[in-house]
């Protein structure tokens, strides 16, 4: 392997752009998107850009690769690329990469510009991993308006459609609010300690820690600082009381658009507050364990809560994601080794299947087969087994039963959380769990359990949007098989229907489904690698 | 000089405040220049003399064009009867006057703070402050330099994808 920081090591800006390799080559490559949109004609382009999205997040993670054992700090301190980058940089690129694979086949029936879609896809990509590693409060703020920049124009992506303009808008509104919390915050903290650098802030608390002469006021600003700082990034994280934007902008958005917020967004989001978090925080200058505690227990509850109330699939899938922040929130809370790696290993847990959640909602979407309507997943399950059943496992995952990713990633977590003595806290965790299962096995029960063998037959002959399937399917004998439900023909019609769906889809599928069964019986090598990726992060 | 900065802040939040309150667009767009004027004052006071004259060039000279003239092309002349939410507005109130008793209550506790950083205004007016912002913008920030102009080019895409029909 040709080792690039060695052959760089005496220059420095080639050292400093080696630490941003990953996103820069990213960045060139939706440059290169957006280039060759201006050469050839429209149904070549949207081709094209896919697969040169595709190449450029390839190329990222073989950067990636050729970097990963090395810790290079770069640009004066902006930004450092260390072990746990190396870990959050693969997760986010899978979430990149699994959102491209959906994009494909959803975009290619909609009037919308293909080729900016893709190269707005890679600069978000390349904002997140940006966030993930800036070590600087500049840098932090930059990154995190980047990275809503790209994630605003996303959401209101389907022009004409008032959903997807009304979510980006309220987005947007919301989200410059919270940048400006974000901004108001590290000036605070600037003035407490004239310091930008999450390094410095560090050292100068930690000195004035063991000082007699402890300032007051240092006090007092440095806490205005650090809680206007975690009203910004509880924003980006949708934590409770700052999650009312969830909702409505997963609802509105493009169905992949929403997949990258729902993984993307949030493993940034959590990235750089465990970053900041580690750095500031821990010093508990203002009780901020505390605050911490209760913003779970608020999110978890009020996520599963509200999830329960909810008939729209994408809005019941947001309102657990909102729960699913809670969990995650735990093991930055209980902290330390075993906590942050617990909650790396979360995040990526979380990518797997939340990305195939939504690849078969997409799925279905697109074959017309069910709206996002849970009433329209009725008796899905045994007309696709072998969708339902992809389905089903990733619910029963996100739900966290065990055999899944979903089950060890709340293991870790609340394991550590136990360790580090927060008993309570686990105890309100596991009992909101068990009633977060009810409602995603609700779903599963509408797939499996309704009665169509009443009007099933019926249903798919007289349900103009079942059309394309009879298409597929092209006899009226094989359609009338649907009726006579849980033969053998019904796995043969799935086939063919599922035919007429994108191959990058059903990619998208299997690899979500193979990593989510891998980490959820094999979870060891994820675990160590989210390990070693820890150990870099009290070193800043 | 102490005078002068409260005359400012003053001035700052009056307009900052009439900018929401009034009902003409137009007028509003004007208090939005005030403010800038207010701002590019406090930094005539910190020694940026500079950064004052970029505040009033780019901002109240091109920025607010720009919003003048779109205001004028969408031809808003007053903004119509917007509902009132009295529940909304009432617990608005609250959490703004909570807000400011905290921050009142903390910078009351806070007292005295110096300055602590190299750059004093000695050191400024020594080496010119358009020089300090030059170097600094290419060598110690120039990363976060080149994300904005990224940013900048990202949000272009943006308007362009949402203005074209």
């Amino acid at each position: 392997m040709l080792d690039l920081a060695q052959i760089y090591n005496g220059y420095y800006l080639e050292k400093s752009l080696l630490s941003v390799m990953p996103e820069a080559v990213l960045i060139v490559f939706a440059f290169l998107i957006l280039l060759a949109g201006l050469f050839n004609n429209p149904s070549k382009n949207s081709v094209n850009s896919y697969y040169l999205a595709l190449i450029g997040v390839a190329f990222s993670f073989l950067y990636l690769f050729m970097l990963s054992d090395h810790t290079i700090k770069g640009f004066y301190g902006s930004i450092v690329f260390d072990k746990f980058d190396v870990f959050l940089f693969t997760a986010i690129l899978l979430s990149g990469f699994l959102t491209i694979l959906m994009s494909k086949n959803y975009f290619d029936t909609r009037s919308v510009l293909i080729p900016e879609y893709y190269s707005l896809v890679l600069f978000s990509v390349s904002a997140m991993m940006l966030l993930v590693s800036s070590i600087n409060l500049i840098m932090i703020f930059l990154s995190i308006e980047f990275m809503s920049i790209c994630a605003y124009i996303l959401t209101g992506y389907l022009k004409g459609e008032s959903r997807s303009t009304e979510a980006a808008m309220k987005y947007f509104v919301l989200g410059t609010f919270a940048s400006a919390f974000l901004l108001f915050g590290s000036v605070f903290i600037y003035a407490a300690t004239g310091h930008l650098s999450l390094y410095k802030i560090h050292n100068f608390i930690f000195e004035q820690n063991y000082n007699a002469h402890y300032a007051y006021n240092l006090h007092t600003f440095l806490a205005i600082g650090l809680i206007l700082l975690l009203v910004g990034l509880a924003f980006k994280m949708s934590l409770f009381p700052f999650h009312a934007w969830t909702p409505d902008s997963y609802d509105g958005a493009p169905t992949p658009v929403t997949n990258l917020m729902a993984t993307g967004i949030k493993i940034a989001a959590f990235g750089v507050f465990i970053r900041v978090f580690t750095s500031i925080y821990s010093f508990n200058v203002f009780n901020f364990y505390n605050i911490l505690w209760i913003l779970a227990i608020l999110t978890m509850t009020f996520g599963n809560f509200a999830a329960l109330l909810q008939t729209d699939l994408k809005r019941l899938i947001a309102y657990s994601s909102i729960a699913q922040a809670g969990y995650i929130l735990i093991g930055v809370i209980a902290g330390g080794y075993y906590g942050i790696s617990g909650t790396l290993f979360y995040l990526l847990a979380y990518v797997f299947m939340t990305a195939g959640a939504f690849a078969i909602i997409i799925m279905f979407e697109n074959l017309n087969l069910a709206s996002v309507n849970i009433k329209s997943y009725s008796g899905l399950g045994y007309k696709y087994p072998l969708a339902g059943a992809a389905f089903s496992f990733f619910l029963l995952s996100l739900a966290g039963i065990p055999v899944t990713a979903g089950f060890m990633g709340k293991f870790f977590v609340f394991s550590a959380a136990i360790k580090s003595g927060y008993y309570w806290l686990v105890v309100i965790a596991l009992l909101n769990s068990a009633f977060a299962a009810y409602y995603y096995i609700k779903i599963i029960v509408k797939m499996y359990m309704s009665d169509n063998n009443n009007n099933g037959g019926q249903l798919n002959l007289s349900n103009g949007r079942n059309s394309i399937i009879i298409n597929a399917v092209n006899t009226n004998k094989d359609s009338q098989s649907y009726a006579d439900n849980g033969s053998g023909k019904t796995a043969l019609t799935e086939a063919v229907s599922l035919k007429s769906a994108a191959p990058a889809l059903i990619i998208a599928i299997i690899i979500c489904l193979i990593f989510t069964l891998i980490l959820g019986i094999f979870p060891q090598p994820v675990i160590s690698f989210a390990s070693r990726s820890v150990t870099s992060l009290w070193s800043i | 000089m102490e005078a002068l900065f409260y005359i400012f802040s003053i001035i700052a939040i009056f307009s900052a405040l009439m900018v929401i309150l009034v009902k003409n667009p137009l007028t509003s767009a004007l208090y939005i220049i005030l403010c800038f004027f207010a701002l590019a004052g406090f930094y005539i006071l910190l020694n940026m003399q500079f950064l004052a004259a970029m505040q009033i060039l780019v901002y109240a000279g091109a920025i607010i064009v720009l919003i003048v003239l779109v205001i004028m092309l969408l031809n808003l002349a007053k903004a119509k009867d917007t509902i009132r939410d009295f529940h909304q507005m009432a617990v608005g109130i609250i959490a703004v006057l909570l807000l400011f008793a905290e921050v009142i209550l903390y910078l009351n506790a806070a007292g005295e703070s110096k300055p602590t950083g190299i750059y004093t205004n000695a050191v400024i007016n020594k080496i010119g402050n358009t020089q300090i912002i030059g170097q600094f913008l290419f060598t110690k920030y120039v990363f976060p330099f080149e994300v904005a102009s990224i940013l900048l080019l990202v949000a272009v895409i943006g308007a362009y994808i949402f203005a074209k029909k």
